[in-house]
């Protein structure tokens, strides 16, 4: 009885070998976009508070594992009501050195309180 | 004075060489610098592009950014009392570095930026060198003319005076480094002065700072 068992037991824990592994599960933020560059740093989901003067601010930790300081190059787009970016110098791609096995974290404040929404993009600052 | 025919021709000969020598050497070194590097149009916010030792717009843009964002932040850019924003007039900013810069790029990042926040406008008519735009006074002799109907001419008293006003320096510091490298440090100070009462409102500092090269020059 056993034997018969045996080589269908064997198939399936050959095909759950085979299988590919199941995709990471998707960042439930969408407003943060990674680009593969900053693929082994840990990153935090974004908090986004609304200031005293009514005006947004972002925040999101990122813990640097790695033995080397690591350039990251980060832009924050400001979306009013209808979704457009607002133009301000706010929006211009920004330079940091994260410090290595440290967390810094990035934050930032809306131009104006017209904003109601933002997109943040974090790369690594290669040229 | 008759020179031989021989030497004449060997005269000539050697001329010949000694101009197809430089004709080579300077086709050489156009063909070099020819094939460098293309040029390419750059978008301003995706520039990637090389940087050198000293200022392009990137650090003015990095400096005016957190800058601003230090004056909204500080919470002492508060509206004047009947909720208008507040009136900003642009003074002196002092150029203390071997770049060559004019420092209206500065001035003006900052104050498009505050103007964005609604919290404080720049008026154009007040200025330590004259004012950066003159018409708005020079609109007021059509007042004696009678070729303009009075009623579109600016009227006295409607002028608004500055409440705060902008100053700065941009200073430069260069050191040698180990390694024989060079460090500058560009070092952007800015104050928002109360003219009422002549106490600075709000001061700033912001330093972008390079190592490269020694060889290269940061002007």
């Amino acid at each position: 009885m056993m034997k018969r068992f045996l080589p269908l037991l064997a198939a399936t824990a050959l095909l759950a070998a085979c299988a590919t592994p199941p995709p990471p599960p998707p960042r439930s933020d969408p407003r943060l976009i990674l680009t593969p560059q900053v693929a082994g740093l840990a990153i935090s989901e974004p908090t986004l508070n609304s200031g005293p003067d009514g005006r947004l601010r972002v925040n999101v930790n990122i813990v640097n594992p790695n033995n080397f300081d690591f350039p990251l190059r980060y832009q924050i787009d400001w979306l009013d009501e209808t979704g457009r970016p607002i133009s301000t110098l706010q929006s211009r791609p920004a330079f940091r050195s994260l410090a290595r096995q440290t967390v810094t974290t990035i934050d930032a404040d809306a131009p104006n309180p017209r904003a109601r929404d933002f997109r943040m993009t974090l790369d690594a600052d290669v040229r | 004075m008759n020179q031989n025919p021989k030497e004449t021709a060997m005269s000539a000969s050697l001329n010949s060489r000694r101009g197809l020598m430089f004709g080579g050497a300077a086709m050489l070194l156009s063909a070099c610098a020819g094939g460098e590097m293309p040029t390419q149009r750059i978008d301003s916010r995706n520039d990637r592009s090389a940087i050198g030792m000293g200022l392009d717009n990137r650090d003015f843009e990095e400096a005016a950014r957190t800058l601003v964002r230090g004056m909204l932040d500080s919470g002492r850019l508060q509206p004047r009392p009947d909720g208008s924003p507040r009136v900003m007039a642009i003074s002196r900013i002092t150029n203390d570095t071997t770049v060559r810069v004019n420092t209206n790029e500065l001035t003006q990042l900052v104050s498009v930026e505050l103007n964005n926040s609604g919290r404080v406008v720049t008026t154009t008519a007040v200025g330590l060198d004259g004012p950066a735009d003159p018409m708005a006074m020079a609109s007021r002799d059509l007042r004696r003319s009678g070729e303009f109907n009075q009623r579109t001419v600016a009227a006295r008293g409607q002028m608004v005076a500055p409440d705060i006003s902008l100053s700065g320096n941009i200073i430069q510091r260069t050191n040698r480094v180990d390694g024989g490298a060079q460090r500058v440090d560009y070092v952007f100070q800015l104050n928002l002065t109360n003219i009422r009462t002549g106490i600075a409102l709000w001061q700033g500092q912001e330093t972008i700072t390079r190592v490269g090269s020694g060889r290269t020059v940061s002007w």
